[in-house]
Parts: structure tokens; C-alpha cells; sequence
């Protein structure tokens, strides 16, 4: 069973919205679905939390992308057609009255489905102890970026409209109520109106409501151990099960790496070496599919671009093997083999393997060896290749995401002083290899630049991948699309690698890794003196950073450097004598107090979250009416600077949040209550004003 | 530095645990490494030698962490396997050794029941069972 997707929720909801649009008909009182229309347009209404300014900083017009002003907006007359729902409920009598059961528990029903994907989306975040935003899946980076708002206020109008639709209907037999639900009708019927400068500014892509509708639960799926044998389809979403379990455990692992007894040398080997084999075999089925693709009339898949990719699989195979090699020499304080990760890579290693050697038996043992299959064996037609697309590219993905966790958890480790190598290469005595000392700084190091290798080389044939996925349509295209557009945003677990360091750069390093100290030097005619010019010159190394890349001393650097005529930098750190850069100047004198502020003060208000507040609105005041000024002297639109704050911005940043400070909730109806999550999670990822500045408003 | 013929003298002849932690510490260290080095040749069964190497050292680290296991011997980390021949020869030899190795470790864990050479020999004999799963022609 794969994870729920907000794109099935929709679904539901859509089935039961056009259930209740079929039963309005049968509608001849309108009490009770007015009722279940009010809690329907709320919860549209609340599903945009977060997505936009407040009200007050979106009427200053300035500082926002056109989605989140348009969020705002559209927020603003959600909120006001349901209070005149709310109206109209009061004037149109008891709900037990009439025959409108049906239509009203197919509202009802909406509002739930719409619900639970409001809950979805919000739960990819949570609050800290502390009460700050925290990320709590992979998701979360894209379920709350500008693409995914964009396409979230696009849906979110499209069910705006036909609620109007709804209420324009009831209204015909609401009596009384008329006018107050004719009027949300209006409101309602204009969302697209409404949107439509954004539309026109930024018209969005098919391909954002993909990836809204793709994005799963937060939870991860219950893990599927491979058993009895599969059909192509469970094999395939058995490995999206798994790849999906080793992302959510990546994630967590972040957090916990120094002290969970989880992570271990033992269950770190087992996982490069799952690393390797899910590599291996990813490289064997793309070189078929590669083929087989270029004899497959009309395939939409470049074949081209598989053998690409199955070349990145072989180099990411390639450091994965070189890291496996060397937890076969470092140790932990801890020996636990078996945790959630090495489990799911396990499950993953034998899916992945039925699927590329076509047998439904296999496992890594000797016994169940089975050569490769043909190509056509491999893919009868177009829909299996894209099927075992979908499946390579989940898997390359969650063992890229597992290669990012554990160069986060070898840090951790690290730092908790949890990382041990034997004696006798650690002090060259003839201590016996199973005595162990603290690993010494430079072959842990070696290990993590081994990480960021394969982090590199694993994220490159997952994007390459990712490419072909979302250019097929195959399954996996939302995260696919997830990548993209956390690429092109700062994915904070993916940060940017070094794209010098590469495996054939470590590799002598590599070599005096199980060497002992006294051994390990690599000499003059050992080493490649271009190598170390081009690491001089060009990678702008020091010496002795070279001297490190090379494992040699800095002596033998600066003599081949010496000897082939190089000039040789003054790499010394800058003197403290250096002039610092001059500071800001104090701004603190510049105030300007503004009519609230004034009446703040001649309260004798001294709590300076109040007064900061008071601050913040005059400012916001005099900027719109500034703005309202220019636009009636120019009609022609206003243009501000690309990162020009707002007022309430600037006021806030400095603002204290105070105990005392009562907070105005930004959105929501009476009773209910603010997802704030969502909220902060977007403030934080900058689509939304600081907590500070809401704190102001 | 012991080749295979002595690892495996060695094996049959440990009595005490001291010298049978020792022999399957050798015994482990010597699939290892010939596993990880098979994985570089033979490419049909890269998935069966990469799988064997974790077990391997796992076994391996388990014995280290016995009470009774010798200190200070002065041991290198090299082994010398020469050559066992084709990669379905070196996986029956690898298999047949991590068979034995399984039961002397077993039989050993038995008679020092509640003592604190039993977990680490437990643990040797299930990852030396792990190890013959992987390479045995048959199950």
C-alpha cells in the first residue's frame, strides 16, 4: 500500500462536492447545508494559513510574490463570504427542517476531505519546545514553497467557485437568508477575478499541481519485507515503500546520530555496503533499459540519457564500494548491526534485485545468482520501462538521502568521540588489531570527504534520473519534482559539495588509510607532480592543504613546487593588524512616531512589544497611504525594490516577544484555531513575514 | 600473517576459548578481506561478496569484544589467503570455513553458557551462519 497523496484527498473531496452539487436539486430548506456550506468555505479559507502576508502587511502591497498577495486576498474574501454564510445560517432556521440531509453530509463530507489535506500538508512541520518551525519530513521544503502556494491558491479559487455556485443555488430556497448568502455567492464567484492579477504575473505550471497533489503523508509507510514472490507492480511498490522508509529514517537520523544507539559502525557498513549493491545493480538495469529504450518505437524515455545515468550509477557505485572499504577498519564505541535503515536498504537491495535479474527468488546469496536479463525480458513494453524507471530512480534517491544522513551522522560521531580504529595503524606498535584507539582526525576526515563524494555522485544520477521521470511521467515524477524545486530553493539537506572533490583526488589519500602513521607518507616519486601543481594553481590549495589532499609533508610540496618554477603565494592568515570593515551607523536615534505610537505613549505604555506594535502599524499606515497618493498622482502601477521590507517587517525585527503581548491571530473563525505550524513553516523559508512581524501586526 | 591452511589448523585444534577467539578472529578478518576482494572480480556475484563483508566483520568485532580474547599479540591486519582459485572455489572455501566456524563458535558458546565469552561468541557463530548462507551453492 503506497502513502496517502493530497492529490487523493482531493479526490474524495472531489466526489463528494459533486455528490452534493447533484443533491441540490432535492434541496427545500436551506438550513442545514448553509450550516455545512459555512464550515466548507472556513476551511478553504484556512488551507491558505500561512500562505501570504496578514492582512494589514498585504494591504501595503509591497515585499510579496504575487501568490502570497494573492493568498491574502483570496484568504480576505473567503473570510467574508463565510461570515455572511454565518449570517445567513442565523436568518434561514432550524437545520431539522426539510429533506436536505443529503446535500448537507456531502458538505459535510468536503469539508472533512478538504480538512484532512489541509492536516497533510501542515504536518510535513511542527514546533519545537521552543516554538520555532521544524522541518519533520523531506516534504516539508517543497509542500510550503512558492510553486506548491501558487498552485494551492489555484485550487484553493477553483473550490471557492463552485461553493459560490452552491450558494447562489440555496439561496433560491433560503427565504429569509437570501441576500446575506446571495452576497457570499458574489464573493465567492470572484476568487478567479481575484487571482487573476497573479495569473498574469505568474501563470504557474502544470507540473506545480503535480507536485501539490504527489506530496504524501508525513509519516512514513510501514515497512513491506519482501517475501513470497512479486509481480513487477508489488516489486515496484515494495521499493518505493523502502526508498520512502530510508528518506523518512535519513531525516530523522539528522537529530539523533550522537547519541542513538542505532547508529553504528556496524549498521553505517551495512548501509554503504547496501549503498554499493543498490548502485551496482541500478547501473546493470539502466544500461538495459538504455537499450531496450532504443528499440522501442515511440518510447518516450531518451535512451541517450539511461546510459548517462548508468554511467553516474557505476560512480556512484564506485565511492559507495570505496566507503564500505573503510568501515571495514573503523569502529564504534557500539556494535548494534541491525537498525530501521539497514532493515529498509536490505528490503530494498532484494526488491531492487528481483526487478533487474527477473527473478522473483532472488536474494544476494550465492545460491540465487541469476545472470542479467535480456532487455526485452527486462521491459516488454513502454509502460514496464517507465514502471522499472520509477522504481531505479526511488531507489537512487533514498540511497542519496541516505549518503547525506550519514555524512551528518560521521560528524555527529565525531563530535561525540564515538569513532575508533585499530592500534596497530593507529600507533604503529605491535598492539593486536583488535585493540582500538580514538580514530585520529585526518582518516575521519578522509571518511566524510568519502561521503560528500558519494552525496555528490548519488545526487547526480538521482537527478539525472529525476530529469527522465518527470520527463516520462513515470511514477515518482512528484518527488522528482520535489528535488527540482528544492534545488532551486537551498534544500538545507542537501548542501552545495565541492565539486572538486572527487574520488580520484582522494584516491591516495585512500591508500594510506589502513596504513600505519609512521608508514603512511607518500613519497616524491609516488605522487603526480601535475596534480599537485593543478591543486596549487588551480584549486587554489595552500601548501599544506596540498600537503593533506596528497598525504606527503609541505616540504615535499613546496620542493615540487620549487622544482617546476611555480611561484609560490603567501598563504599566511591575514594580519589582526588589518583594518576591519567600518560598522553600520546607528539608526537607533532615527525614529519617527506615528499617531498610534503618540496615543501609546500618552497612555504611558511603556511594554515595548505594544509600543513596537503601535510602531509597526503607523508605519504600515502612512506606507500605504503613500502608495494610495502615488497611484492616484500615476495610475501606472507602483514599483518597489525587488527586497524592499515592509514597514512592519522593519519595525519587528527587533521586537521582543513578550509574555504580556496578547497576538492577534492572523487568520481563522471564532473557535478555531491557527495551524501554526504551516504558518511559521512558511515564514521560515521566507513566503511569509517573520514570526516578529506578525508578532507586531 | 597466516594463510588459510594455518587459519583453518588453527581452527580445528583451538580447545580454549582464548585460542578459539583467536582462530575465529582470523578466520574472520580472512573472508573479509577476501570477499572485498572478490567483489572487484567477480562481477556476476557482486552482490553475493559486498553482502558477505558486513557479517564478516561484525563476527569479527564480536570476538574482539570477549573477555577471554588475548591482548597485545602483536598481530597485523594483512592476511595472506594466495590464490583459492575461481570465484565458485573461493566461495565454497569461504562457505566451508564460515560453516565450521559457526559450530565450533556454537559448541564453544554452549559449554561457557553464563559466562562473558557466551554473547560474543553467540554472536560470532550467528554472523559465521550469516556469512555460509551467502555463499553456499545451496541452502
Amino acid at each position: 500500500m503506497s502513502q496517502v497523496t493530497f492529490g487523493d484527498i482531493i479526490q474524495v473531496a472531489e466526489r463528494h462536492l459533486d455528490a452534493a452539487e447533484e443533491s441540490l436539486g432535492e434541496v427545500t430548506h436551506a438550513a442545514a447545508p448553509v450550516r455545512a456550506l459555512y464550515r466548507l468555505v472556513t476551511v478553504i479559507a484556512r488551507s491558505l494559513n500561512g500562505r501570504g502576508p496578514l492582512a494589514i502587511e498585504a494591504a501595503t502591497g509591497t515585499g510579496f510574490g504575487s501568490w502570497q498577495l494573492a493568498a491574502a486576498h483570496l484568504q480576505e474574501a473567503l473570510r467574508q463570504a463565510a461570515q455572511a454564510i454565518g449570517t445567513a445560517s442565523e436568518h434561514a432556521g432550524e437545520p431539522g427542517q426539510g429533506n436536505p440531509v443529503r446535500c448537507a453530509r456531502q458538505l459535510a463530507r468536503t469539508a472533512a476531505a478538504l480538512t484532512a489535506g489541509h492536516d497533510l500538508l501542515s504536518g510535513h512541520v511542527a514546533l519545537n519546545p521552543a516554538g520555532a518551525p521544524v522541518d519533520r519530513s523531506e516534504w516539508a521544503l517543497a509542500a510550503f514553497s512558492p510553486p506548491v502556494t501558487g498552485a494551492l491558491v489555484r485550487e484553493a479559487a477553483r473550490w471557492a467557485s463552485r461553493a459560490g455556485g452552491i450558494a447562489r443555488r440555496l439561496a433560491a430556497v433560503s427565504g429569509p437568508a437570501r441576500p446575506a448568502l446571495a452576497q457570499a455567492a458574489e464573493l465567492l464567484c470572484s476568487a478567479h477575478e481575484i487571482i487573476q492579477p497573479a495569473l498574469a504575473a505568474e501563470p504557474g505550471l502544470a507540473a506545480d499541481r503535480d507536485l501539490l497533489m504527489g506530496i504524501p503523508t508525513a509519516a512514513p509507510p510501514e515497512r513491506r519485507p519482501p517475501g513470497e514472490p512479486e509481480t513487477t507492480a508489488e516489486l515496484c511498490s515494495g521499493i518505493t515503500t523502502s526508498a520512502t522508509r530510508l528518506r523518512s529514517v535519513g531525516f530523522a537520523l539528522r537529530a539523533t546520530a550522537g547519541t542513538s544507539l542505532d547508529v553504528s559502525a556496524s549498521t553505517l557498513r551495512r548501509t554503504a555496503f547496501a549503498g554499493a549493491i543498490v548502485a551496482d545493480i541500478a547501473s546493470l538495469t539502466l544500461h538495459g533499459l538504455a537499450m531496450r529504450a532504443s528499440r522501442l518505437p515511440g518510447c518516450p524515455v531518451d535512451p541517450g540519457r539511461l546510459a548517462v545515468a548508468a554511467v553516474t550509477q557505476a560512480e556512484a557505485r564506485n565511492a559507495w564500494e570505496q566507503a564500505a572499504g573503510l568501515w571495514r577498519i573503523m569502529q564504534t564505541d557500539t556494535q548494534s548491526p541491525a537498525s530501521t535503515a539497514t532493515l529498509d536498504a536490505g528490503d530494498l537491495v532484494v526488491r531492487l534485485g528481483r526487478l533487474a535479474f527477473g527473478n522473483p527468488r532472488w536474494t544476494p546469496a550465492a545460491q540465487h545468482r541469476t545472470p542479467p536479463p535480456t532487455p526485452e525480458a527486462l521491459a516488454p513494453d513502454t509502460t514496464e520501462l517507465v514502471a522499472v524507471l520509477g522504481a531505479v530512480h526511488q531507489a537512487t534517491d533514498a540511497t542519496a538521502r541516505m549518503a547525506a544522513a550519514d555524512l551528518l551522522a560521521i560528524g555527529t560521531l565525531r563530535d561525540a568521540g564515538r569513532l575508533y580504529m585499530p592500534q596497530v595503524i593507529v600507533w604503529a606498535t605491535q598492539r593486536a588489531a583488535r585493540d582500538y584507539a580514538a580514530a585520529p582526525a585526518g582518516r575521519i576526515q578522509l571518511m566524510q570527504d568519502i561521503y560528500r563524494v558519494i552525496t555528490s555522485s548519488a545526487r547526480t544520477a538521482a537527478q539525472a534520473l529525476g530529469g527522465l521521470v518527470a520527463d516520462a511521467g513515470a511514477p515518482g515524477r512528484p518527488l522528482a519534482l520535489a528535488r527540482t524545486t528544492a534545488l532551486a530553493h537551498g534544500d538545507p539537506l542537501h548542501p552545495p559539495i565541492d565539486p572538486q572533490l572527487t574520488l580520484d583526488k582522494l584516491r591516495p589519500r585512500l591508500r594510506t588509510f589502513s596504513k600505519r602513521l609512521d608508514i603512511q607518507v607518500t613519497r616524491k616519486d609516488e605522487l603526480d607532480t601535475d596534480d599537485v601543481i593543478r591543486a596549487y594553481q588551480d584549486d587554489q590549495l595552500s601548501i599544506s592543504d596540498c600537503a593533506l589532499r596528497f598525504c606527503t609533508t609541505p616540504a615535499l610540496i613546496s620542493t615540487i613546487l620549487d622544482d617546476n618554477h611555480i611561484p609560490v603565494r603567501d598563504d599566511r592568515p591575514a594580519s589582526p593588524d588589518q583594518p576591519t570593515p567600518p560598522a553600520r551607523p546607528d539608526t537607533s536615534q532615527l525614529r519617527w512616531w506615528g499617531p498610534v505610537e503618540r496615543r501609546l505613549l500618552a497612555l504611558k505604555v511603556t511594554d515595548p512589544g505594544l509600543l513596537l506594535r503601535a510602531s509597526a502599524l503607523d508605519r504600515a499606515s502612512r506606507e500605504l497611504i503613500t502608495q494610495a497618493e502615488a497611484s492616484v498622482d500615476k495610475p501606472a502601477r507602483v514599483t518597489t525594490a525587488p527586497d524592499a521590507m515592509t514597514a512592519p517587517r522593519i519595525a519587528a525585527q527587533d521586537a521582543p516577544h513578550t509574555a504580556g503581548v496578547a497576538r492577534v491571530q492572523p487568520t481563522g473563525q471564532p473557535g478555531e484555531s491557527m495551524p501554526e505550524a504551516s504558518s511559521r513553516r512558511a515564514q521560515k523559508h521566507g513566503h511569509a513575514p517573520s514570526r516578529q512581524a506578525r508578532d507586531a501586526c | 600473517m597466516k594463510p588459510l591452511k594455518a587459519i583453518h589448523n588453527h581452527l580445528d585444534q583451538a580447545t580454549g576459548a582464548a585460542s578459539l577467539l583467536t582462530a575465529g578472529w582470523d578466520a574472520f578478518e580472512l573472508i573479509q578481506q577476501v570477499a572485498f576482494g572478490q567483489a572487484g572480480h567477480d562481477t556476476g556475484g557482486y552482490a553475493t561478496w559486498m553482502s558477505v563483508v558486513p557479517p564478516a566483520c561484525e563476527g569479527r568485532d564480536a570476538l574482539a569484544q570477549a573477555p577471554s580474547m588475548p591482548q597485545g599479540t602483536g598481530r597485523e591486519l594483512a592476511m595472506e589467503a594466495g590464490d583459492l582459485g575461481s570465484a565458485d572455489e573461493v566461495a565454497a572455501i569461504l562457505a566451508a570455513l564460515a560453516a565450521r566456524l559457526a559450530l565450533r563458535l556454537r559448541a564453544k558458546a554452549e559449554e561457557l553458557a553464563g559466562t562473558g565469552d557466551q554473547r560474543a561468541l553467540d554472536r560470532g557463530a550467528d554472523a559465521a551462519e550469516e556469512v555460509r548462507g551467502l555463499l553456499a551453492a545451496s541452502g
